[in-house]
């Protein structure tokens, strides 16, 4: 089966939102592809229809504003297609399946607003039941309202982990620290004055009322081991240099029976390399991303993206540039010109400027520094789905190859069911750290249809299809 | 049995039970499988196949593959993205799960 759009949209979070709105209001029919139940993706995800809560803002304010942004995308008549999986793209087309059924959808524009997902950082005990991404912790509390855990750390570097602290805690659960490996300087947190406030007054808010329960930010702090049999029972702490890299001798050992994992996050973008945009290496926005211009477009005219999956940045910048993208794609079909497309785009450009300023330094101080890969021991798993080692790793450089795909072809890592977005960013930095190379010369795997699990039938489909 | 569910201001869709390893777990319209699994202080969803080393939840989001359970008798299904059903078959995922296909 094969249907057409105008606009595709692939996402329906903060950024595929705001870009199926602002297409909207410009006269477009846009189609949003959501692979979640319910849109809003990650940060604006809302508990289930089923589900009745007294108190939607006391959960945190980015339920409130994700409320916000769903009623406005429903007042536009927006369109969202919840649970369909994109897994391929090629210029002018996508494959999609929803359940057992697939289909080919052309498009005349397209914009991924595909998100991010939590950096992986491997260290001895990092997959025993009981360590978890700070971000899915966060998902099963303010969707599910379920506490996975009752004595927590939290450790990483960034904003989520201080959110996610206090969300813990407003639960019941005893947060016993949050580890930041940053170290920042009065210097570094200066550019903070100049705004947006409201920014501010968040990261305030998160310090202090940690620090009126008594719960430690320990700042220049990691996690190196997590210990149990069958669950994590107790984390080995330790303190690092600027660099990130253990200070010998400051290890201490937590009982704690959950432990959050927030490295920063690594932006999902599959679907834009797999179409063929060009991308580039930005360590302070995530990782590879997609070149874009000043109004998302990508190297691939007609393509733009737009959110975390453009570079790591947040929800209110992806909401500007969730709109700039839609306008300009608007402007690109003729539902406006060029002068109506300046005049409606100004705010948000605007504004996308001011918030650069805030992101910028948050990025400095979190992006990742050269101890961060350090924790590895040789038994420690690198590859999560086909149980791969760094000391395999090590093992296949040593013979002197260089490159992912070789260590994909002599290891299987990369070809499980995650689809190497698990290990990827991890081998590249141990290849460059291992073989002497800069980590933006070490090649990304390629992506290769299906990028998620799908059905044999929804394969099986497209190739009948394609007869 | 311990239950993680937070109650203070949630009113929950109706309650059913899901069989887990052939025993009776209550779950709620709209939770998913591994939130149903996780409340009751279950933790581990699989077992590896090389290591035979225990896994859980780990990202939430359908990233990662790591709570990939036998559900209904298909293997290999993400139970964080899968919604919890009355009477829906959930078991222990070994390895890649083919054993545990009826």
């Amino acid at each position: 089966m094969t249907s057409q759009a105008e606009l595709v949209i692939v996402g329906g979070g903060p950024a595929g939102l705001a870009a199926a709105i602002a297409a909207r209001q410009a006269g477009m029919d846009p189609v949003v592809l959501d692979d979640n139940e319910q849109p809003g993706g990650q940060i604006f995800r809302q508990p289930p229809r089923a589900f009745s809560i007294d108190d939607l803002a006391g959960i945190g304010k980015d339920n409130v504003r994700g409320r916000k942004l769903l009623d406005e995308a429903a007042r536009a008549s927006v369109s969202v297609e919840s649970g369909v999986v994109v897994w391929d793209a090629k210029p002018g087309s996508l494959s999609c399946c929803q359940g057992n059924k697939a289909w080919t959808l052309q498009f005349q524009t397209l914009i991924l607003a595909t998100g991010a997902y939590e950096r992986p950082v491997p260290f001895p005990g990092w997959t025993l039941p009981g360590v978890f991404t700070s971000g899915g912790v966060q998902t099963m509390l303010k969707a599910q309202h379920v506490l996975v855990g009752k004595r927590i750390l939290l450790a990483g570097t960034g904003p989520l982990n201080l959110v996610v602290a206090n969300q813990l805690a407003d639960a019941g659960a005893q947060v016993v620290a949050v580890l930041e490996l940053a170290t920042p300087g009065i210097s570094d947190l200066l550019p903070m004055l100049r705004g947006p406030w409201e920014l501010l007054v968040d990261g305030i808010g998160y310090v202090t009322r940690l620090a009126r329960r008594g719960i430690p930010i320990m700042r220049g702090w990691t996690i190196v081991e997590a210990r149990g049999q069958e669950e994590v029972t107790s984390a080995v702490i330790t303190q690092v240099d600027r660099e990130w890299r253990r200070v010998a001798g400051k290890e201490r050992t937590l009982e704690v029976d959950t432990v959050c994992l927030g490295f920063g996050l690594v932006p999902s973008t599959e679907l834009s390399r797999l179409i063929g945009c060009e991308h580039r290496h930005a360590p302070q926005l995530g990782g590879w991303i997609p070149v874009h211009d000043e109004y998302q477009e990508t190297s691939l005219p007609g393509v733009f993206v737009a959110g975390d999956g453009a570079g790591v940045a947040g929800s209110l910048v992806a909401l500007e540039e969730g709109r700039v993208a839609g306008l300009r794609a608007a402007l690109r079909v003729g539902c406006i010109d060029k002068k109506e497309f300046s005049a409606q785009a100004a705010p948000s450009i605007r504004r996308l400027r001011r918030l650069s300023r805030f992101r910028t330094m948050l990025d400095r101080i979190s992006c990742p520094r050269p101890g961060l890969y350090e924790c590895v021991t040789p038994e420690t798993l690198v590859c999560r789905c086909e149980e791969v080692s760094a000391g395999d790793v090590r093992a296949v450089l040593d013979e002197g190859f260089t490159s992912l795909i070789e260590l994909k072809a002599r290891l299987r890592s990369g070809m499980g069911l995650c689809q190497g977005r698990i290990c990827g960013p991890t081998l590249a930095e141990l290849v460059a750290q291992w073989t002497g190379q800069p980590v933006e010369d070490v090649r990304p795997f390629s992506p290769r249809p299906p990028v998620k699990p799908v059905p044999m039938s929804a394969l099986l489909d497209r190739e009948e299809a394609a007869g | 049995m311990a239950d993680l569910r937070i109650e203070k201001g949630v009113r929950r869709g109706s309650a059913f039970d899901i069989l887990l390893d052939g025993r009776k777990l209550r779950a709620y319209e709209g939770e998913s499988v591994a939130a149903a699994i996780l409340a009751s202080g279950i933790r581990i969803l699989r077992v590896t196949r090389k290591r035979q080393e225990p896994r859980s939840l780990f990202c939430s989001i359908g990233v990662c593959q790591e709570c990939l359970m036998v559900i209904d008798g298909r293997p290999n299904v993400p139970a964080c993205q899968t919604p919890a059903r009355p009477g829906m078959v959930v078991n222990t995922q070994y390895g890649m799960g083919e054993d545990d296909v009826p």
